[in-house]
């Protein structure tokens, strides 16, 4: 983990200008610039699981749609934007932790059978990271339960062509 | 008798034994002692021939039966104990990969947009006279299929 980045306050309740996080200028080398190695992303997995689920999805759908790369680069600096903050986030309450458990999965190989103790203490730790990330916008369950309803009503057509 | 008692411990006891007192060999062999190998005083100690297992100790054979059973019914709950463990750490570990694939194959997407890029650009730069180039060609109707590959130099 870099520990050279600024960290981003989450607060919306902030007045005068907002901080905003530290991108660099091309997301394209954010595993470079971030220290995310496949130790690390191994560790926050299920974090970044449960808290960009969203995103993810999105980007994944659009993927199966297009199979163009070029379709799905805004879904996909949504997806690295998220990514980064939640490795912010992760910073801030427990890094002590993930660098140990990242290191213990290193040397063992990248089996979770061999790192359950550390694998314990960061779960305990990043506990209160099982949410969605404060800057995703997830519509209330009536709009979803609308779109849901255009999406089944709306003809069945074939995808469009690249 | 002739130091008989010293060869007692090798087994070898040379002895003078007396002629035969039979009549068919009197006039062709000689009627004086001779020096014979036999077997040592008291004779021989008894050769055991005999099995040693004795079967009426030890466990009997229900026992034996019941015991070769109970390993391999301990033996089949814990080879499906252990298939269930590595059922587990397998999804565990596909999971993971679930998680992070959006956000490597995002970044995979950016670098192979701008490697595909340059190579269009330099590609126009090199056929800018020619005649009939169409740089946005499409080479196949209902799919996308790029014109061409990336070098992926970022690799190296």
């Amino acid at each position: 983990m870099a520990t050279t980045t600024p960290s981003k306050d989450t607060s919306k309740e902030k007045k005068g200008k907002e901080e905003k996080a530290y991108y660099p200028a091309t997301i394209e080398y954010a595993s470079r610039d971030f220290g995310l190695t496949g130790a690390v992303l191994y560790a926050a997995n299920e974090v970044l699981g449960a808290r960009c689920s969203a995103v993810f999805d999105d980007f994944t759908l659009c993927k199966g749609k297009y199979e163009n790369p070029e379709k799905c680069l805004k879904e996909g600096e949504s997806v690295s934007k998220c990514a980064i903050e939640t490795f912010q986030e992760i910073g801030k309450l427990c890094q002590k932790e993930l660098t140990v458990y990242a290191t213990c999965l290193d040397k063992k190989n990248m089996d979770f059978n061999n790192c359950r103790k550390e694998q314990l203490e960061f779960k305990t730790c990043s506990l209160p990271l099982y949410k969605l990330s404060s800057s995703i916008e997830v519509p209330s369950p009536e709009q979803q339960y609308k779109n849901l309803l255009q999406r089944i009503r709306s003809p069945v057509t074939a995808p469009p062509k690249d | 008798s002739l130091g008989s008692k010293s060869f007692r411990s090798s087994g070898i006891n040379a002895e003078y034994g007396e002629p035969n007192s039979n009549s068919t060999h009197n006039n062709t062999m000689n009627n004086s002692r001779y020096l014979q190998d036999g077997p040592p005083e008291g004779g021989y100690q008894k050769v055991n021939y005999k099995k040693m297992i004795s079967p009426n100790k030890g466990p009997s054979g229900r026992v034996l039966l019941g015991i070769c059973v109970g390993m391999s019914v301990v033996g089949y709950f814990e080879v499906m104990r252990m298939r269930a463990k590595r059922v587990k750490d397998a999804q565990e570990k596909r999971i993971a990969r679930m998680n992070l694939v959006p956000y490597l194959q995002a970044e995979s997407d950016r670098r192979y947009v701008i490697e595909l890029k340059r190579q269009k650009e330099y590609e126009a730069k090199v056929m800018a006279g020619v005649k009939d180039f169409d740089p946005n060609e499409k080479y196949y109707e209902s799919r996308w299929v790029p014109n061409m590959q990336p070098l992926l130099s970022y690799l190296y």
